[in-house]
């Protein structure tokens, strides 16, 4: 008996170790659970959403002074299109060119694949420990929430060129949506389900909620800074009150 | 030779003798044991049968003392045995002094199964293999190992390479027993790559003495290193190699020294290669001239330029100038050569049979057809065998260096498309830069491909490899071995691709505005693997049971990196140094691989009588490229077989072979990158905020990914008449390859285009049938017809929806094609249920309407509609042949021998892209054509006619859509190889201390034919080679 317990043990010894030996990490690209091992590696994600954010193909050029702008001719169509066809079409509306399929697509897949890299820090931070954290808590709470809002932000942008106005999806007669776009809220290959319009902002507005938690609590800014953010300062002007406002006013 | 050390000792039976009372006087038997060239064999056992306990050995000398006295056997047997020799036994009959010649144990190869872990007896094996020895292997081809295999298993084949025709640098693809993996599929191909060799579904590994190497060093390696090659094909062969072993395995085993006085043996080997352009139909200047005008590229209205009348009428006169003038420029030849390559190979060995040495030199140069391209390789090597009492070290080391160089001239279809009546010389003789325009509708820049020629650009790599094997044996006691064997190989690589400042290639080119230009792209690479293989091995006899069987460990441990670097700017195409270099395009970047195997594997053969055969074996393996929960996989073979020959019944009879035998197993392969189960980022290094740098994910990867599986299934008989001088084997297989493993297409809202997963199942079912007839066998005459026949039925199984995902994209893609694209004439394979996976994809076609012209097509659901669409696409026939094999004979008479081998294939379907690219669908105006292009065109309402009419195409012309009219039966036939050779007799040899001349003429690829008449060797053209061979021996 004690012989078939030493070679059972030798066996279990022998395939654990062969496990490790069987585990590589390659040497030129950061595998992901190496980079949630530390607080810094979330910090890093979170800065590559952020750099990602300010690429060309979304707010570094295509949503300020690119399409969008061709879109609302803010320019002299003619004359400041003159040498780029590319935004000539865009301003004439015309989609179906090379180069305006490219900026297209460049918009769809950059803000999905922020989705997707917001949605692998969210996955793995919210079973995460603060102790991971040099600020603890409150530093996993703002890249959390952070995290959050980006994902949120990023189905904005989809919403906002995608798919048609809230009030321009509307029901047919069984009182049926039609869909347009997925939202995802999982790190995944699989394909998330489609939903109406009044169901994305939704869920946009429940994830916007979400961050507000988690970040508002720890915000760094000072009240009056949060304050400025609110949209009766915006709307009214009016000056600081200490007894106003609340974190809620922001949204 | 490597694994010959421990089998086929035949067994010593251990018989108690009776008992006979005790001889009184003194006898010692003494004397002297030598091999067959004289040498003195030191370390032989030698004992008498029943007592091993009083054994004695010989000395340095080979001579010996053994007492006899005290055996009870008047005349005991005495037994001399040695590792590597035939064991002897001399029954002693009072004579005291007993000299022995031992033979070596040569016929060990012959008699076994060599599986690369074990020699298991042919007799008694249930796998299915196809065993190949040295002189075999020569006749089909002196320089290309993997060609020649084709003629020896009807299912072990090269898949066609219509592009690369016989260009050196293209490393053949291959498969046994049909395709079973979709690898990189069309539109993913990568521009640059020749084959696609790496991580590709459907090679076999390749075992060279216990250890896989590449499928590009089996190309490189000097077909004179080897003594046998073995093709491991059904589960119960291949299961010790478990994860690796669904498409085969192929072990080869290298030469060994045999010892004995110095040998020295050279070969050269001469070859006249020279270009086969018989498939090329192409028109000379007149005819290419009349055909634009019959075309009507010079009626103004029929080119679509109706006030160009005179422009159009000068243009004419200007191209009949030329060609009035005599210029019929051959632009095909211009690019080719014929060639004389040579091979040289140098071999030396010799020593005792304790101490062994072997010295291998070879160089090859092989130049090829087209100019400029060639692949030269150096190599050497050192064996070492040491053998000890019961110890036998070896040591294998090997270097092997092969510089490849492509052509200048570029793609041979540029020289294909050229206008015969172009001049390409310029009045001083020197290649003009652009050819005349002769026309605005000619464009006003027309490239000279000869032009490129001209400059220093070049593409070249070249690859070092480093090898050292080696490996103990002790043979423990009588039948148990233990092996311990090590690999090391070291690779280096560089390759270099330079443009000339001067050359059209580069991205910027020279000109007012830029002055600077000309790139140099470098990649060097490095690599280094382990190999560790440690294992147990028993063979024996019991009276009527036969036992071989091995359990052991293999840890395989390989890493590779390499470095990407772009130079740009020089001064000039001879300054090509990096130091010349303007500046570095980009920062050079790297990629990094690693990837690791531990198998735990178990075998055992065992046989009843020789009669009853049983095969078990498994295999429980480890793998770096999977995810933690997945990582581990077990193999796993058995096997049953049935001598009825060796029933007692038969003894008397012609039948000397008749074996059933039957083996189903599960073997598995690893085909994709090291990292594909890992999600990995990467480092954004260019802007960093104050927190730190930022990263991004850059591949999705999948932590499920499971094993691709294979199950086997392989029945078959083999049948010998009058000891083998008939000699047939039949086989059935089915293979059902499950969880097949591929990058799949996904919805880009996933935030990922691409993905690694299990997407399907694919079958492979076939019947394979070798035979072999002795016609002849005199004492000097010897005539042997070969021929075998196989069949193979591929069907994809299962499809997920990725793959479909993947035919959208195909559809897409394929619509995009704007009617006058080149693409758009090409069929793109789709990937459904219930189809083959060489299948070819078009419309349906009922011909040309002979009321209009235009094509008719049938949509899926039979309607008559004269667009295409690529939805409305189905299946017009596979590649796949219906069967396929190899016939020749072997005839030697005296000296003299003749062998011949033809490679046939039947049943099967190719789209002839000549007719749709050559022929309609040619812009005639800008391109040369096929002659064909005048026959049987559409002119006239009412006309029956199988091509659509002619279109001058000053404006392109509109592709033909893959269609079912130019699909064809293809049935071909090739004359591979043909080797005639003459021995010059020894007794002339010794005056000149010679003991082997051999002379050899030989032809590869003399002449192929097939049913379908299109152009072969797009970018590199076929050849046709005739070799001269002349091996010394000394």
């Amino acid at each position: 008996m004690k012989k078939y317990i030493f070679v059972l043990v030798t066996a279990v010894l022998t395939l654990a170790s062969c496990n490790k030996w069987l585990d590589i990490q390659p040497a030129n690209t950061i595998n992901e659970d190496d980079l949630f091992e530390t607080g810094d590696g979330y910090r890093n994600a979170l800065n590559g959403v952020y750099l990602q954010l300010a690429s060309s193909s979304l707010f570094g050029r295509e949503l300020t002074y690119g399409m969008t702008e061709a879109l609302a001719h803010t320019h002299e169509v003619d004359l400041a299109y003159k040498n780029n066809l590319t935004y000539k079409d865009i301003a004439n509306y015309t989609y179906t060119t090379d180069g305006t399929k490219s900026i297209i697509s460049g918009i769809w897949t950059t803000a999905y694949n922020i989705i997707a890299n917001c949605n692998n820090i969210i996955g793995h931070i919210a079973d995460d420990s603060p102790e991971k954290f040099s600020e603890g808590e409150k530093e996993r709470s703002l890249i959390y929430g952070e995290a959050m809002a980006v994902r949120a932000l990023c189905h904005f942008i989809i919403l906002q060129y995608f798919a048609p106005a809230p009030q321009d999806n509307i029901a047919d007669e069984d009182g049926n949506y039609s869909v347009y776009l997925p939202y995802y809220d999982k790190f995944s290959k699989e394909i998330a389900e489609y939903i109406d319009v009044p169901a994305f902002i939704g869920r946009i507005e429940e994830d916007l909620k979400a961050a507000r938690e988690l970040v508002a609590v720890y915000d760094l800014a000072d009240a009056l800074n949060i304050y400025r953010l609110t949209t009766k300062y915006r709307v009214t002007g009016r000056t600081f009150n200490s007894s106003y406002p609340q974190s809620s006013d922001i949204f | 030779m490597s694994f010959a050390l421990l089998t086929e000792q035949p067994a010593r039976a251990f018989i108690p003798e009776p008992s006979v009372a005790a001889q009184p006087s003194k006898v010692v038997v003494t004397g002297r044991v030598t091999d067959r060239q004289g040498e003195p064999v030191p370390g032989v056992t030698v004992y008498v049968k029943g007592n091993t306990a009083k054994g004695t050995m010989t000395d340095e000398k080979g001579r010996y003392n053994l007492d006899i006295t005290s055996e009870s056997s008047k005349k005991p047997v005495i037994i001399f045995s040695c590792i590597g020799m035939d064991t002897q036994e001399i029954t002693f009959n009072g004579k005291t002094v007993i000299d022995v010649v031992m033979d070596e144990s040569a016929s060990e190869l012959e008699n076994s199964v060599v599986t690369g872990y074990a020699n298991i007896r042919k007799e008694s094996f249930t796998g299915n293999t196809v065993s190949v020895s040295k002189e075999e292997l020569l006749k089909a081809s002196k320089t290309n190992v993997i060609k020649a295999l084709q003629s020896f298993d009807p299912s072990f084949r090269i898949k066609e390479n219509n592009l690369n025709g016989s260009d050196p640098n293209a490393v053949p693809e291959l498969y046994i027993r049909g395709e079973s993996g979709v690898g990189t599929k069309e539109l993913d191909v990568d521009e640059f790559s020749k084959a696609n060799l790496e991580n590709n579904p459907n090679l076999p590994i390749f075992i060279l003495d216990g250890f896989e190497i590449t499928a590009q060093k089996l190309y490189d390696m000097d077909p004179d290193r080897i003594e046998n090659i073995t093709i491991l094909k059904d589960a119960a062969a291949t299961a010790l190699y478990g994860s690796r072993a669904s498409n085969g395995v192929v072990v080869i085993t290298s030469v060994a020294p045999s010892p004995g006085k110095l040998k020295i043996s050279y070969k050269f080997v001469g070859t006249v290669e020279a270009p086969d352009l018989s498939d090329y139909n192409l028109m000379n200047a007149e005819e290419k001239l009349q055909t634009e005008l019959l075309a009507g590229c010079y009626d103004p209205v029929k080119a679509g330029v109706p006030s160009d009348v005179v422009e159009r009428l000068t243009e004419y006169n200007a191209k009949l100038q030329n060609v009035r003038k005599g210029v019929d420029t051959y632009w095909m030849a211009k690019p080719l050569r014929s060639v004389f390559n040579h091979k040289h190979s140098l071999y030396i060995d010799g020593g005792s049979s304790a101490f062994r040495f072997g010295v291998d030199l070879q160089y090859t140069n092989q130049d090829g057809v087209m100019k400029g391209s060639k692949r030269d390789r150096m190599g050497a090597g050192v064996y070492l065998q040491y053998v000890y009492k019961q110890l036998s070290i070896k040591n294998y080391t090997s270097f092997l260096q092969t510089d490849s160089r492509e052509s200048p001239y570029g793609s041979f279809s540029d020289y294909t498309k050229a206008q015969p009546y172009d001049e390409y010389l310029d009045e001083y003789g020197n290649y003009l830069e652009t050819l005349r325009s002769w026309s605005i509708y000619s464009g006003s820049v027309r490239a000279n491909p000869l032009y490129e020629a001209g400059l220093d650009s070049y593409q070249k790599s070249r690859s070092q490899e480093f090898i050292n094997n080696l490996s103990i044996n002790w043979y423990i006691i009588d039948g148990l071995r233990l092996s311990g064997q090590v690999s090391v190989t070291k690779g280096i690589s560089s390759s270099d691709r330079f443009y000339d400042p001067r050359s059209k290639k580069n991205s910027q080119i020279l000109d007012l505005s830029n002055p600077s230009s000309g790139t140099l792209y470098t990649t060097s690479g490095d690599r280094l693997s382990w190999n560790v293989n440690a294992y147990l091995s028993y063979n024996k006899s019991f009276g009527n049971h036969n036992i071989n069987g091995q359990a052991g460990v293999n840890v395989i441990d390989s890493s590779s990196e390499s470095i990407n670097t772009t130079y740009f700017g020089f001064p000039s195409g001879k300054f090509d140094s990096i130091n010349y270099a303007q500046e570095l395009n980009g920062k050079p970047t790297s990629s990094e691989s690693t990837s690791r195997t531990i198998g735990f594997l178990a075998g055992v053969n065992y046989s009843y009588k020789d009669i009853y055969l049983l095969d078990a074996s498994c295999r429980f393996d480890g793998n770096s490229a999977f995810g933690k929960d997945n990582r581990f996989a077990p193999f796993w073979a058995a096997g049953a077989g049935l001598n009825i020959h060796n029933y007692a019944f038969f003894k008397s009879t012609p039948l000397t072979l008749l074996r059933l035998r039957v083996t189903y197993g599960r073997t598995g392969k690893i085909n994709f990158p090291a990292y594909a189960a890992l999600t990995t980022y990467q480092v954004n290094t260019e802007e960093w905020y104050k927190t730190g740098y930022g990263v991004t994910i850059m591949s999705l990867g999948n932590r499920n990914l499971r094993w691709e599986i294979t199950d086997q299934l392989d029945t078959g008989f083999e049948l010998g008449l009058w000891k083998n001088r008939i000699y047939a084997k039949f086989s059935y297989y089915s293979k059902l390859t499950k969880d097949l493993i591929n990058d799949v297409t996904i919805p880009s809202s996933t935030g990922f285009t691409s993905f690694r997963d299990n997407i399907g199942e694919v079958t492979n079912k076939g019947v394979e049938l070798n035979m072999r007839v002795e016609a002849i066998r005199t004492s000097d005459m010897i005539l042997t017809l070969q021929g075998s026949l196989a069949h193979n039925k591929n069907r994809l199984r299962k499809v997920a929806e990725s793959l479909e995902e993947y035919n959208k994209r195909v559809q897409d893609t394929m619509a995009s094609y704007g009617n006058k694209d080149e693409n758009a004439a090409k069929p793109f394979t789709q990937y459904v249920e219930g189809v083959s996976l060489n299948s070819i994809w078009g419309m349906k076609s009922l011909g040309i309407d002979p009321a209009t012209g235009q094509e008719i097509y049938l949509t899926k659901d039979g309607k008559l509609t004269d667009t295409w669409t690529a939805s409305e696409q189905q299946v017009l026939g596979e590649t796949d042949p219906k069967v396929q094999g190899y016939f020749g004979f072997n005839f030697q008479w005296k000296n003299f021998t003749v062998y011949t081998s033809f490679l046939y294939e039947a049943g099967g379907y190719r789209y002839n892209q000549t007719l749709a690219t050559k022929v309609e669908g040619v812009s005639i105006y800008q391109s040369n054509v096929d002659r064909r292009v005048l026959t049987d065109r559409w002119t006239t309402p009412g006309q029956v006619a199988s091509f659509k009419a002619m279109e001058p195409g000053i404006y392109g012309v509109t592709s033909t859509r893959p269609t079912s009219r130019f699909v064809q039966k293809y049935n071909a036939l090739s004359f591979s190889s043909l080797t005639i050779g003459y021995s010059i007799d020894r007794k002339y040899l010794k005056k000149a201390h010679m003991n082997m001349l051999r002379i050899e003429l030989g032809t590869n690829d003399l002449f192929h034919v097939s049913s379908v008449k299109q152009e072969r060797g797009l970018s590199y053209p076929y050849s046709r080679s005739f070799n001269l061979s002349v091996q010394i021996g000394f």
